[in-house]
């Protein structure tokens, strides 16, 4: 900025002098020497009229009036040459003042003689003559040889000074326009580079991403996601996060080899071109990867465990692969870390098709939820939960999710509520499960007198204040009677904030429902969760039974669980009883209800009510409600 | 003999301008040609100005007729284009409407007094620039004829 203000000062003081310089010589130089011609071609021509007169006087021929008019009128031009106003410039050049003043003192000098002559004849011109001739030749010098000729010289070398100023010029301003133009195109590539480079680590950043049209199918793609950044900026502030970032990246760039590419995506966001690296899987590169870059940042207060998650796209066959498909596939396995709570995914076939049937299955999920006919359906089944004490005394059902497509065949239900919960459509998955439990329960309720409880898995988008309205209009309007209501939730559910939780739990409480806990044991919880949320019972997962009958070891374990909710006045439900010697070991344990493939499987709501219809089931019941059957005894 | 003529001389230096024969005056039409000597200028109404020029220090008063009222003395015949002519044959001319629509006068007296030859008299011809500040030209001043020995219409 600076470079340019000099320039254009340079070149407008430049300009201005020379413009200046210019005039003065145009306005002072051309004036001076027309006044000056002007005025000395007059004393030469009055001199010489003087000179002629002389001469006809010296030779007898004269007029005495002629030759004094003469005299006077020459004696007038060098008063006015010496005195007026307008002849300034000409009497000032040079010595023309001293001049000019000898020359009119010689002047009146001559006129005695002059007088003497013209009173006393021929015989006195001579002397005349001889005060005269110097005059004039000094006249005639003045005249011709020093005034007008040193004025044209100077003149001419002025107006060449002239030439040679705009010839300067025009070169300063050629060199100055050269100057600024090399000046803006150092600048414009400057500032390109500069904007291709991340500020902080100085590695080339999203700009330069832009830039990139393709990259060599042999390389890996990798994309490097610091998990810890939001939580560092908000702790440190952005100047923390760009410590971090430059140390992160450093310990990137040590895993670089030569024909590598690290580019800076954002603050948490790193790309990597790899080269392939000899003798080591990717799985490997991956996770040298991971083992460099996963450290503990310490800070004056406090030590931080860094890490990171990558996505990683692997080399493809084809030369160059499409750069931009590419990139979202390192992207999709990025994402696919993130579900999978990994550290880092390589892209596959396996992740590409199950990408598309995520899409498939989303699809299908969206079309069913609006009761539009498509290739996905939902539907329930019920695994009854039987007495420890007695087999055949069903104390209630947990409702399962199904889920089958036309071409992808049955989909795991945990995929299911995860897509759901993933893309928004947990709350709608949830409201439909409701109202079909209430839709299918309604002929054990209202004619059956069953008064078994019914659990429902609550997805983690049902977890809000709605959830009591939704219970009331879905679940109990619908002719569920409240009591028999039994929510599950999961750690991982709950484990959003103890508070809120509870006060949701005993709002619904107040209605007459009650809580389980599921999976106990296998989330990522602890024993803080039961003693924190107040549910009414505890669901064992079926990890605690399997092996009881073979381990005493896991036997006393499962023994432990099912005592520690007896003390805490929870009913244990154990999950996945498959055999007789479970059976009888957890009965032996305390365990007061169980669920399991050797009770029950899971089954359709038809077979569940004609199990409960069957003479050798019997349930807990509403007398009035059930004429059927007489009570037993 | 040389002190006596030197007396004269002196003398004569003293009074010159007036002891040789005074320029005259003449004006010229396209029929005639009037001479005019300082005291038939002198005989014409007067106009006074008081002026500053480029040919002298300050403000000087000149006086004399106008130019129109010299050019009366011989009459417009027709004639368009006036010449002014120095005693050193210096010569200008102009329109005769432009040069007397410049209020220019012929002045014989500078500052009340007469002027000699050596003052640039006895006549010059006079603008008044004080007054009428755009005739402070270069165009105009070259018609401020000093010695003025003749004025020819044609």
């Amino acid at each position: 900025m600076l470079f340019l203000f000099l320039v254009v000062v340079v070149l407008l003081g430049t300009s201005v002098y020379t413009y200046i310089q210019d005039r003065k010589l145009q306005s002072v130089s051309l004036d001076a020497l027309r006044m000056a011609s002007w005025n000395l071609v007059q004393l030469g021509n009055e001199a010489g009229d003087l000179d002629l007169q002389i001469g006809l006087m010296s030779k007898g021929a004269g007029d005495p009036d002629e030759l004094m008019l003469r005299y006077d009128i020459l004696w007038s031009r060098y008063d006015y040459l010496l005195n007026s106003k307008e002849s300034a410039p000409t009497r000032q050049h040079g010595d023309n003042k001293a001049q000019l003043d000898t020359l009119f003192a010689d002047l009146k000098a001559l006129e005695p003689a002059i007088l003497a002559a013209v009173n006393s004849g021929l015989s006195q011109w001579d002397a005349v003559m001889r005060g005269w001739e110097p005059q004039k030749t000094q006249i005639r010098n003045l005249v011709t040889d020093n005034f007008v000729g040193d004025e044209t010289s100077r003149l001419m070398s002025n107006v060449q000074a002239s030439r040679n100023r705009l010839a300067n010029l025009r070169l300063l301003t050629l060199i100055s326009l050269m100057a600024v133009f090399v000046y803006f195109v150092l600048a414009l590539f400057f500032v390109r580079r500069q904007s291709r480079t991340d500020p902080v680590t100085g590695l080339p950043n999203n700009n330069y991403l832009r830039t990139v049209r393709q990259v060599s199918g042999e390389k890996t793609i990798i994309i490097c996601e610091i998990r810890q950044l939001q939580l560092v900026r908000s702790d440190f502030g952005d100047h923390g996060a760009n410590e971090l970032s430059s140390l992160y990246a450093s310990k990137l760039l040590k895993e670089l080899m030569p024909g590598d590419e690290l580019i800076h995506i954002s603050q948490s966001e790193f790309l990597m071109f790899l080269q392939p690296r000899a003798e080591q899987t990717l799985e490997q590169t991956a996770s040298q990867l991971v083992e460099a870059t996963t450290f503990d940042w310490h800070q004056p207060n406090s030590v931080l465990h860094i890490s990171a998650v990558f996505g990683i796209d692997p080399p493809c066959q084809e030369v160059s692969g499409d750069w931009s498909t590419r990139y979202q596939q390192a992207h999709r396995a990025l994402a696919q870390a993130h579900i999978e709570d990994q550290a880092f995914y390589i892209n596959g076939e396996d992740l590409r098709r199950r990408i598309a049937e995520d899409a498939q299955i989303h699809a299908g999920l969206i079309k069913f939820l609006n009761r539009e006919p498509g290739s996905l359906s939902l539907h329930l089944v019920y695994q009854p939960i039987v007495s420890a004490v007695d087999q055949n005394f069903i104390t209630g059902a947990e409702v399962l999710l199904r889920c089958r497509h036309d071409d992808l065949g049955f989909i795991p239900p945990n995929r299911v509520v995860n897509l759901c919960e993933r893309l928004g459509l947990g709350l709608s998955l949830g409201r439909w499960l409701f109202r079909e439990v209430a839709r299918e329960t309604r002929y054990i309720y209202q004619h059956l007198g069953f008064r078994g409880h019914i659990s429902i898995n609550l997805n983690p988008a049902m977890l809000t204040h709605k959830l009591a309205d939704d219970v009331k209009e879905l679940l109990i309007d619908g002719g569920i009677p409240p009591s028999t209501i039994c929510m599950e939730i999961t750690e991982d559910n709950a484990a959003l904030e103890f508070g809120s939780i509870n006060q949701l739990i005993e709002r619904l409480k107040a209605m007459g429902i009650t809580f389980a806990l599921d999976d106990f044991g296998t989330g990522h919880s602890s024993l803080e969760y039961l003693r924190e949320l107040k549910v009414d019972r505890l669901k064992i997962d079926r990890c605690f039974v399997d092996g009881i009958e073979t381990s005493d070891d896991k036997a006393r374990f499962l023994g432990s669980i099912i005592a520690m909710a007896d003390q805490a006045y929870m009913k244990s439900v154990i999950e996945g009883v498959e055999n007789q010697e479970q059976w009888l070991l957890v009965r032996e344990m305390g365990g007061s209800l169980i669920q399991g493939y050797f009770a029950h499987k899971p089954m359709p709501m038809d077979d569940y009510t004609s199990l409960l219809l069957d003479l050798g089931t019997d349930y807990p019941r509403d007398i009035r409600l059930s004429p059927q059957r007489a009570p037993v005894d | 003999m040389k002190v006596l003529l030197s007396i004269v001389g002196l003398f004569l230096s003293l009074v010159s301008g007036y002891g040789f024969a005074a320029p005259k005056l003449e004006v010229t039409n396209r029929h005639e040609t009037v001479v005019l000597e300082w005291a038939d200028l002198e005989a014409l109404p007067q106009t006074t100005i008081q002026t500053t020029s480029p040919y002298f220090e300050g403000s000087v008063e000149f006086s004399g007729p106008t130019l129109q009222a010299v050019i009366d003395q011989v009459g417009l015949s027709g004639e368009s284009e006036m010449t002014l002519i120095a005693l050193n044959d210096y010569r200008v001319s102009g329109s005769v409407n432009e040069l007397l629509s410049l209020d220019a006068i012929v002045a014989t007296r500078r500052n009340g007094k007469a002027m000699s030859v050596r003052q640039r008299g006895p006549f010059w011809l006079m603008l008044p620039m004080s007054d009428r500040p755009e005739l402070d030209h270069e165009d105009y001043h070259r018609f401020m004829v000093w010695q003025l020995q003749r004025i020819k219409l044609q």
